[in-house]
């Protein structure tokens, strides 16, 4: 079956790597250098675009500054042809007789005050006014410095009105003409204004038309790219196919070479089997023959015909084991060795083998030693024969490979197992030429010999090992090996202990039980608890628990000898019984969890 | 700026150094003004009316308010000025106006500026009597003026810095 395993491991390993053609049609997608360049452009767009468009933003309130800016100077310029106005008009009044001179003086002043503000183009307001402007302003002083205070006496003001009349005029018209130039100078800023607006949305419907070209071609690129890969893609996915459907036609014919194979094997085992018990009858007849001649020889001096069948008879013997171990090997392999298990004490199991191999050691001067362990229980659950047969081969080994003069050692303990089945453990030690570490793990495999046994020219087959770990196996146990090169080596044997039915149902059912008892004496009266108490200690008996049987049956005793005491006293009492109980049901469960 | 350049370049520009000639010598104004015929100094220069009551206050009546000086960047004319100031509050309590009630501060030439007298209050409003300590010229925004602190948020707020203020009233409400 190996073989078979192998030879179909072999055949798959010449299919197609599935997995690494399939990593290199994972879809991937990367941009080209163009696409790299295109988007590279189109980022350097957007952020112009994105600049461009605050900088649009930035203009307009740009503009409204500006608007501001020259509404405050045409504010200013406003004030001061009002304030200009203002005092043509008080003079005016003033030469009428209508205002006294200190009302056109406080006139005067606040023309004055408006014509000295600071305007938004760092000038004062009066900068903004004609020299013609102030020549007249200067002329209206004059008059008006030396003009008599307070209102302007008839006699004077004749005269005054034929000085101020050109004045006046001269004040109205410059006044006037500042409207003018205001308005023309506000629509040239204006004009000029909404040129750069338009300028720059020129601009940046540019970058936009531009943005777009850009954004159009590299989506474009990018569809032509998806294209070209989907087509790439679905040919691998062809390709794939093909494979799989090749791949699937080798599957099926490793699949039908495997059940040839098996059917090989199944003749072959039919064949040992055959070959094995054809050659085992005239071996086992040879055999006999051999002893007959031998022991009808005995006393006759031909010392060269006595050697000569005792190599007749040790061959012969050597011959008759391997027929056996194979034989053995084909039944298990098969399972055809009809394992009947059966309760055994493995101690005389142990004791037979010893017994049947003394012979053996003792021509090596060997010793073999038994030790158990206390309290120990020794039946095992198995097949006789066969667990013999494991035991016979490991001892047989362990005289085989050690030096004379030395010991061979059998302990048997409590397995180590973490099964939830109680384990026996038989440990085989010898003080032999011990396996070399690199070898240990193939020593349980057909026909395997240790390269040190093989140099040292110890005989064997290499079945013997295979035959105790398959006969392990059967036993639903298990087999390990420790060994020091030139030291010894131990083989430790771990089998279920043997359980009756009895045992078994009574096993599964204690925690139950102790469950009951204690929810029964918890739960029962005063009067009724020495009752309840005497029922629970034959149950638990039964059961296997009889160190509870015997607290509870104490309680009863002092129940009986103290019936008159308080109810809180017999309370107290119970409950230290149940906490007796409640600790051996704790150990219990952990027992069986285990 | 092409607007402040095209005002430079106005056929019509007119520096103040080139008005010098007809300037009175005594004036800072360099656009004259500055003779005015003398008041008593009794005369009211400045009244406060809430309805029928009316508060009148001559120069020297103002001089005898406790008064504090306050340094400020001149916003017209551009210049470092300290002012002899008092909180316009004092006057508006004097006359019982409570910050809910707009008033109008009216000036000598009869610019007037409008707000709540809450806001007023509320942006640190002065009435300034004095400049450097002297008098203020009715040319350079006297006798008596509203001016406001750096700190507050009217600074820059042009329109409310009323000058040569004669009235403050409190407005009839519709």
């Amino acid at each position: 079956m190996h073989g078979t395993g192998l030879f179909v491991l072999l055949r798959l390993r010449k299919l197609p790597n599935f997995r690494k053609r399939n990593s290199e049609l994972k879809v991937s997608f990367r941009l080209n250098a163009f696409q790299l360049i295109l988007l590279f452009a189109i980022i350097c767009t957007l952020v112009f675009l994105t600049v461009l468009t605050g900088d649009i933003s930035r203009g307009a309130s740009k503009d409204v500054n500006l608007f501001s800016s020259a509404e405050l100077a045409s504010t200013s310029l406003l004030f001061a042809q009002r304030e200009s106005l203002a005092y043509t008009t008080r003079f005016a009044q003033w030469v009428g007789g209508e205002v006294d001179r200190r009302d056109v003086q406080i006139a005067r002043a606040l023309l004055a005050q408006r014509l000295n503000v600071i305007t938004s183009s760092n000038l004062t307001s009066g900068a903004l006014f004609s020299q013609d402007y102030f020549k007249n302003l200067d002329e209206a002083d004059k008059i008006l410095a030396t003009a008599h205070p307070g209102i302007l006496p008839r006699s004077e003001a004749k005269t005054i009105e034929l000085q101020s009349k050109a004045f006046i005029d001269s004040m109205l018209i410059e006044t006037r003409k500042l409207v003018v130039v205001y308005q023309n100078n506000l629509d040239l800023v204006l004009a000029k204004a909404a040129v750069d607006r338009r300028h720059k949305a020129e601009q940046s419907l540019f970058v936009l038309l531009l943005f777009l070209a850009l954004a159009l071609i590299f989506f474009a690129s990018l569809i032509f790219t998806l294209v070209k890969q989907y087509r790439a893609n679905t040919k691998a996915n062809v390709e794939q196919l093909r494979l799989i459907t090749e791949a699937n036609m080798q599957l099926s014919q490793s699949r039908m070479v495997v059940d040839q194979l098996e059917i090989l094997d199944e003749r072959k085992n039919i064949f040992i089997t055959t070959v094995n018990h054809e050659l085992r009858t005239p071996l086992t007849s040879i055999v006999g023959y051999i002893e007959i001649l031998r022991s009808k020889l005995e006393g006759m001096a031909d010392a060269e015909l006595i050697k000569i069948i005792e190599v007749l008879e040790r061959n012969s013997n050597n011959l008759l084991n391997l027929v056996q171990d194979i034989l053995s090997l084909t039944n298990l392999e098969t399972g055809a060795s009809g394992l009947l298990k059966s309760e055994n004490d493995v101690i005389e199991i142990i004791n037979d083998a010893i017994l049947s191999l003394t012979p053996l050691a003792e021509a090596s001067h060997i010793s073999i030693t038994l030790s158990v362990e206390d309290g120990l229980q020794t039946a095992i659950h198995a097949n006789r024969n066969q667990f013999s047969e494991i035991i016979t081969n490991l001892l047989s080994n362990a005289i085989k490979f050690s030096k004379d003069g030395s010991s061979v050692r059998v302990h048997i303990d409590k397995g180590v197992t973490n099964k939830p089945t109680k384990m026996l453990r038989i440990s085989v030690s010898d003080q032999g030429i011990g396996i070399p570490e690199l070898e240990l793990e193939n020593v349980f495999s057909s026909f395997f010999r240790a390269s040190n046994a093989r140099k040292s020219g110890i005989s064997g087959t290499g079945l013997g090992l295979a035959i105790v770990s398959r006969i392990v196996e059967e036993h639903h146990g298990s087999i390990t090996v420790e060994s020091t090169l030139n030291v010894g080596t131990t083989f430790r044997v771990e089998v279920p202990i043997y359980v009756s039915e009895i045992d078994e149902y009574i096993d599964s059912h204690q925690i139950d039980v102790l469950v009951r008892a204690i929810v029964a004496i918890e739960t029962s009266t005063i009067s009724d608890l020495r009752n309840v108490c005497h029922e629970m200690i034959g149950v638990l008996g039964f059961y296997g628990l009889e160190s509870m049987g015997s607290e509870i049956s104490k309680f009863s005793t002092w129940l009986k000898a103290n019936e008159t005491t308080e109810e809180d006293q017999i309370f107290l009492r119970r409950d230290k019984l149940l906490e007796v109980l409640g600790s051996c049901l704790t150990q219990l469960r952990d027992t069986k969890e285990i | 700026m092409a607007f402040i350049v095209l005002f430079a370049l106005s056929p019509i520009t007119l520096n103040p150094s080139n008005a010098s000639g007809f300037m009175a010598a005594s004036s800072a104004n360099p656009y004259g003004g500055a003779a005015i015929d003398p008041l008593p100094a009794s005369a009211t220069i400045f009244t406060v009316t809430n309805g029928k009551k009316s508060v009148n206050y001559s120069k020297n009546s103002l001089l005898a308010i406790k008064s504090t000086i306050i340094t400020i960047q001149e916003p017209f004319v551009k210049k470092k000025q300290s002012f002899t100031v008092i909180p316009l509050d004092y006057f508006l309590g004097k006359s019982a106006i409570t910050s809910s009630m707009t008033i109008d501060t009216i000036a000598l030439n009869d610019y007037i500026y409008s707000n709540k007298a809450g806001n007023f209050s509320q942006a640190r409003a002065y009435i300034a009597i004095k400049r450097f300590g002297k008098d203020i010229p009715y040319n350079e925004g006297g006798p008596i003026r509203i001016v406001f602190d750096t700190s507050s948020s009217w600074f820059k707020y042009l329109d409310a810095w009323n000058w040569s203020l004669r009235t403050i009233k409190v407005k009839k409400t519709a």
